[in-house]
């Protein structure tokens, strides 16, 4: 009866954290401090990596430099920009649902902003896209030296699926800046000999950028995913999708898993992650959603069944 | 004939039981196991019919359960075999055993699912309506028969052991029990060792056969039991109140090195650090079979047990029932399949819409199961153990009389009750 999940974050070398010992585990009820297991499983014992490590924590997410060395405006507002940083950030990053948190150099922590992994160049670049909105991406619009922390990886909810469709088809349904978060996880799939469809609305923008990074062998369809609600769900039946990743804003995912739920019930769901995520340690509590009765979920960390998530 | 479904929780000799029982009653039973295996412990025990639990097995044979001790009695490598504090056991081969069962099941029709665990209940009004397995399925049922035993998780084991010695139930491969009971609301009972700590150890450990010399490996074929002095420095009589089995609790077992064979060299004591095993005569190369660790740890039991009543209900939720050590300090084979017996009866009877069944106190199977009832209750009930094998509970059976070897006072015994063979009267 205790409220354990997933964490992204068992079993890796941040695991356990800062919350094992304040006693808020996300995976572990006796980290929760009750008396007994009752855990859903990450392959891994949190409390004896815990009792392992002598009873302390494992240092946390570190601080790198990262340069820019490419900004450029893709729409009004709408920014790529290309970073040079740490090598061993770029390794840890190349993970489908990674993302970092940024900042300029100079600015106090709170400017920290978090930022999907658009794609990977090499073993010292990454991109991202962002949207000038608020006083932390605009802060970011001038600065050509960054703090950037990481790696993360929570940005994409029912992230286990990926692991488990193979030889078979998938279906990406994307909108607007929410194409940032597609590149990394439709080569995953490719690379285990999926077939891809990728239904792809530029929202309120023109811009199809994500395309640009992926050359593999992919079916894109153009549309609006409002106006073409039946169009998915034919694609869907027609080509016995076994997964969707909805990648877009929450309306989106709402409206795609109720589609889903309409067609057919045993398909695999992945979202993108859009919790105002802030410290991303499970700390700070911005993140906090409630899901069900009484359950309080730590969105930055706790993988959650999008289908519980959404409609 | 009827066809609405019982879904069992674990596959261990209880699970089995049930399944058995509840199909034969003419359900449909699912049983749901979360490793590559039936049995659970029954892998690595393999010792019946030693002292009270040879009447148990008859009541039980009269009862109408017969199937699975035929099986066992059908793979004993010895029996009628006396060792210190014990008569006329029987040793079953651990390493035959489990496919037999799976091959009986699977035959009765029942429908077993391996590498599938559960780790939720979907619950209504205390009417549990499916069991949310690991994958994201559902398992829907009407009556539902918790057997999941109450050893491990890993934490536990940690917590109140000496971390996971790597047993056989697997759980960093096949991932967490979970309790039942609790995830429907009702909490759990936990048992204690002597000093009032939670849980208890695992009695035994299990030595490789071929690791052993050829004099003590030829001995352990031949009479089944093999005894040699621990040296004086290595006694540790404190080590006995930290143990399940408290039917082997004896001084004899910390003087001793009490070696059965039961496929492997079943060793009774909770575990041994290996350096010292291998001072004695004959073990100078052991090495474990089961804990892997067993140098090190053992498992951690009795770490989940839910409230039940006399028909093995569970109080609290409308459609669940237990067996084995989920039902109580229960300890051995012999006291899950009675247990796992009568639940899988009163599951149909249930579905039935009809009386169920209490065994009565004339029965040693009847009595054991009302008696730990009462005791769980007191605080040094909960430091206790039951089993017809020993202890406590064995000398409550002599003096209630209800110990016997004689078959056919036994049947009486059920007959007078109106019980033979009352589980396969349909």
């Amino acid at each position: 009866m205790y409220n354990t999940f997933k964490c992204i974050d068992a079993g890796s070398e941040y695991c356990p954290c800062n919350l094992a010992e304040t006693m808020d585990c996300v995976s572990c009820s006796q980290l929760q401090g009750n008396n007994t297991c009752d855990c859903s499983w990450n392959g891994v014992c949190i409390l004896n990596e815990f009792y392992m490590n002598n009873k302390n924590v494992k240092s946390g997410r570190k601080t790198y430099r990262g340069d820019v060395v490419l900004n450029k405006e893709l729409d009004s507002n709408i920014f790529m920009l290309k970073i040079k940083t740490d090598r061993k950030l770029i390794k840890q990053l190349n993970r489908s649902g990674s993302y970092v948190l940024l900042k300029e150099i100079d600015k106090e922590y709170f400017f920290n902003v978090p930022m999907s992994v658009l794609d990977l160049e090499g073993d010292e670049y990454f991109y991202i896209v962002y949207k000038n909105k608020g006083s932390k991406t605009k802060s970011l619009e001038k600065a050509s030296i960054l703090d950037i922390k990481g790696p993360y990886w929570n940005g994409i909810q029912g992230i286990n699926y990926l692991k488990e469709v193979n030889n078979s088809n998938c279906l990406i349904v994307t909108r607007g800046i929410g194409q940032s978060s597609i590149v990394l996880p439709i080569r995953e799939m490719i690379r285990n000999n999926n077939k891809i469809f990728l239904f792809l609305d530029s929202g309120n923008t023109n811009l199809d950028y994500a395309l640009d990074f992926l050359n593999g062998d992919l079916t894109v369809i153009k549309g609006d995913l409002y106006k073409d609600s039946e169009k998915i769900q034919e694609l869907i039946i027609n080509n016995n999708i076994k997964l969707v990743f909805s990648s877009g804003s929450d309306l989106v995912h709402n409206h795609i898993i109720k589609l889903i739920k309409d067609v057919k019930e045993n398909i695999y769901c992945m979202t993108s992650n859009n919790s105002t995520i802030c410290c991303s340690e499970g700390v700070c509590g911005s993140c906090i959603k409630r899901i069900e009765t009484n359950k309080k979920v730590r969105m930055c960390k706790s993988q959650v069944n999008p289908k519980k998530l959404f409609s | 004939m009827i066809l609405d479904t019982v879904v069992i929780i674990g596959g261990g000799w209880a699970g089995c039981a049930a399944s058995i029982r509840a199909k034969k009653m003419g359900a449909k039973v699912v049983l749901i196991e979360r490793t590559d295996m039936l049995l659970g412990l029954g892998n690595v025990g393999g010792i019946m019919r030693n002292n009270g639990r040879y009447t148990a097995t008859e009541e039980n044979i009269y009862l109408g359960a017969n199937e699975l001790f035929e099986i066992t009695d059908m793979y004993s490598r010895h029996k009628n075999l006396d060792f210190p504090g014990h008569k006329h056991a029987s040793l079953y081969d651990v390493t035959k055993i489990e496919p037999e069962v799976r091959r009986l099941l699977v035959n009765l029709g029942i429908e077993v699912l391996l590498k599938k665990r559960a780790i939720d209940v979907i619950i209504n009004n205390r009417t549990i309506e499916g069991i949310a397995l690991n994958d994201d399925s559902v398992i829907y049922g009407d009556v539902f028969i918790e057997t999941t035993g109450s050893t491990g998780p890993m934490g536990n084991c940690l917590r109140y052991g000496n971390g996971c010695s790597m047993c056989i139930l697997r759980c960093p491969t096949f991932g967490p029990r979970i309790s039942i009971s609790e995830k429907s609301g009702i909490e759990d009972l936990i048992g204690k060792k002597k000093d009032g700590t939670f849980g208890a150890f695992s009695g035994s450990c299990k030595l490789n056969k071929d690791s052993l010399s050829s004099e003590i490996r030829n001995e352990l074929d031949e009479k089944g039991v093999v005894i040699l002095p621990v040296p004086k420095e290595d006694i540790h009589l404190d080590k006995l109140d930290k143990k399940v089995c408290q039917q082997y609790a004896l001084k004899e077992y910390a003087e001793n090195i009490i070696l059965l064979d039961t496929g492997h060299a079943k060793m009774m004591t909770t575990f041994y650090p290996l350096e010292d095993l291998r001072k004695i005569h004959g073990l100078e190369n052991a090495r474990y079979e089961d804990p892997y660790s067993g140098g090190i740890g053992n498992s951690v039991r009795y770490l989940s047990m839910a409230p039940r009543d006399n028909t093995m209900k569970v109080i609290g939720v409308n459609n669940l029932f237990c067996g084995g050590e989920k039902a109580g300090l229960f300890v051995g084979h012999t006291e899950a399949i009675t247990t796992g017996s009568l639940a899988g009866y009163n599951s149909v009877k249930m579905i039935r819409g009809e009386k169920l069944l209490e065994l009565p106190r004339t029965l040693a199977v009847g009595d054991i199961i009302s008696y730990e009832n009462e005791m769980i209750l007191k605080e040094e009930g909960l430091q206790k153990r039951y089993t017809f094998a020993g202890s406590d509970y064995f000398n409550r059976m002599k003096d209630l009389n209800l110990y016997s070897v004689d078959i056919e006072a036994i049947k009486e015994r059920v007959k007078n009750n109106k019980l033979l063979n009352i589980y396969n009267r349909n």
